[in-house]
């Protein structure tokens, strides 16, 4: 039978090293375990859409604003973007690739991109989004307008005039005045809301969590904490078992010694 | 199966892109003739019945499709997790005849571009409670981009059904 004393020194000895590593990981493991619930919901509660505007973050993880703009005016409107991000008249309306070009007449807003075109009302309202175009064969380089509002494309060498509707296209061969779609000069007014919107759509809840979750937050050695966090929670279940196996082991001892 | 496990074996880890542009999608329907295509404007009635088919309304005013006889081809999109995924359907008299993913712009879930998911859509109707008439088998990874592809496929027979029915 083995020597109570000894068995006395075991037991304080795990006791205090359980409840060290206890304390130390405690404030991992909320973490760990807080980040892992919500991330466990984030579609339902929509964090990946949910944006983070802390200027703090955003220094953190080095978000930039990209260097270039490209701003349109087309009729009244002035079409913007900023990165990815689109916007009509200051106001954000969807990520989309690089903005060739932008035109107006009465019924709606046409921008177009290399391989599509965006139909809006001047609202920021998307009527439609045209991956139909009338030729296969090369993309978009600039988008213009006829004397009668029509819209006219062209890709490649080849230019294109659409209907009132946009729905049919034909060539066109012979020579028409077309006003083209021209980059403008930036505005102001609308470039500090452009960056003000850019940041706070720059960094979504969800990444935090994640980050946060896996250690990276906390830079390069961050995900080691959490394996050090993971590792304690490993060694405070094997140890508190062991505890408990111990105590039940020491109740036995006493109640047949009586 | 073979093709099936080198297909899947193949799969690069993100596999973005646009698989056919959408114009040679309508031209392998159709053939190349032009001037088919028309305008379908989603009134209140018809965003009612789309989001019970995708749970949310379509996110344009108007659909652009192409007719010919029984023949329609609708080039559709739905986000996946995060990103929309263009879908191209064709339906010939109330069936879908083919069904291609055009562009994936999603990190995962690309697999639903082969055929061996794809080819699971042909000669499905729509049936009771706007849902497919058979079941569609899912790809593990995928779940997200697999139901995209099947809302879509609802979506596009639902608006077969309301430009080919008589008023």
């Amino acid at each position: 039978m083995s020597n109570p004393a000894n068995f006395k020194i075991k037991q304080s000895t795990i006791a205090r090293w359980h409840r060290r590593a206890g304390l130390a990981a405690a404030l991992f493991v909320l973490i760990l375990a807080i980040t892992g619930l919500l991330l466990n919901h984030t579609a339902s509660l929509a964090l990946d859409k949910k944006n983070v505007d802390s200027g703090l973050l955003h220094a953190w993880y080095g978000i930039d604003i990209p260097a270039q703009s490209r701003h349109f005016k087309a009729d009244s409107n002035t079409i913007s973007q900023l990165g990815e991000q689109l916007f009509i008249n200051g106001k954000p309306l969807l990520r989309q690739q690089q903005l060739v070009g932008a035109v107006a007449n009465s019924l709606f807003v046409t921008l177009a991109f290399e391989q599509e075109l965006l139909l809006v009302t001047s609202g920021g309202e998307v009527i439609e989004h045209i991956t139909h175009l009338p030729t296969t064969e090369n993309n978009i380089t600039v988008i213009g307008q006829d004397d009668s509002n029509h819209i006219v494309l062209q890709l490649g060498e080849r230019v294109f005039i659409a209907d009132q509707d946009l729905v049919n296209w034909r060539e066109l061969t012979d020579e028409q005045s077309i006003e083209w779609s021209q980059p403008i000069k930036s505005e102001t007014n609308f470039e500090d809301k452009m960056i003000a919107d850019y940041k706070k759509h720059a960094l979504s809840y969800e990444r935090v969590l994640l980050d946060l979750h896996s250690g990276r937050l906390f830079g390069r050695w961050g995900p080691y904490l959490m394996d050090m966090a993971a590792v304690a929670i490993i060694l405070l279940t094997i140890s508190g078992l062991w505890r408990w196996c111990q105590g039940l082991k020491k109740n036995f001892y006493i109640k047949h010694q009586r | 199966m073979l093709a099936l496990v080198l297909a899947l074996c193949a799969t690069p880890t993100s596999a973005r892109g646009v698989y056919q542009k959408p114009g040679t999608f309508i031209d392998e329907v159709f053939g190349k003739q032009q001037n088919m295509a028309k305008l379908l404007w989603l009134s209140q009635e018809l965003q009612t019945s789309i989001k019970r088919i995708l749970g949310h309304p379509y996110p344009t005013l108007r659909l652009r499709y192409w007719q010919q006889d029984e023949t329609t081809a609708w080039i559709l999109e739905e986000i996946g997790k995060e990103k929309p995924i263009t879908l191209g359907v064709a339906i010939k008299a109330g069936k879908i005849e083919r069904l291609s993913v055009l562009i994936f712009r999603e990190s995962r879930g690309s697999e639903i571009r082969y055929p061996f998911f794809t080819q699971q859509f042909h000669k499905r109707r729509l049936g009771q409670n706007l849902r497919l008439d058979g079941a569609i088998d899912g790809i593990s990874g995928a779940t997200l981009s697999v139901r995209a592809a099947e809302k879509l496929a609802r979506l596009a027979l639902y608006l077969h059904q309301q430009v080919t029915t008589e008023p």
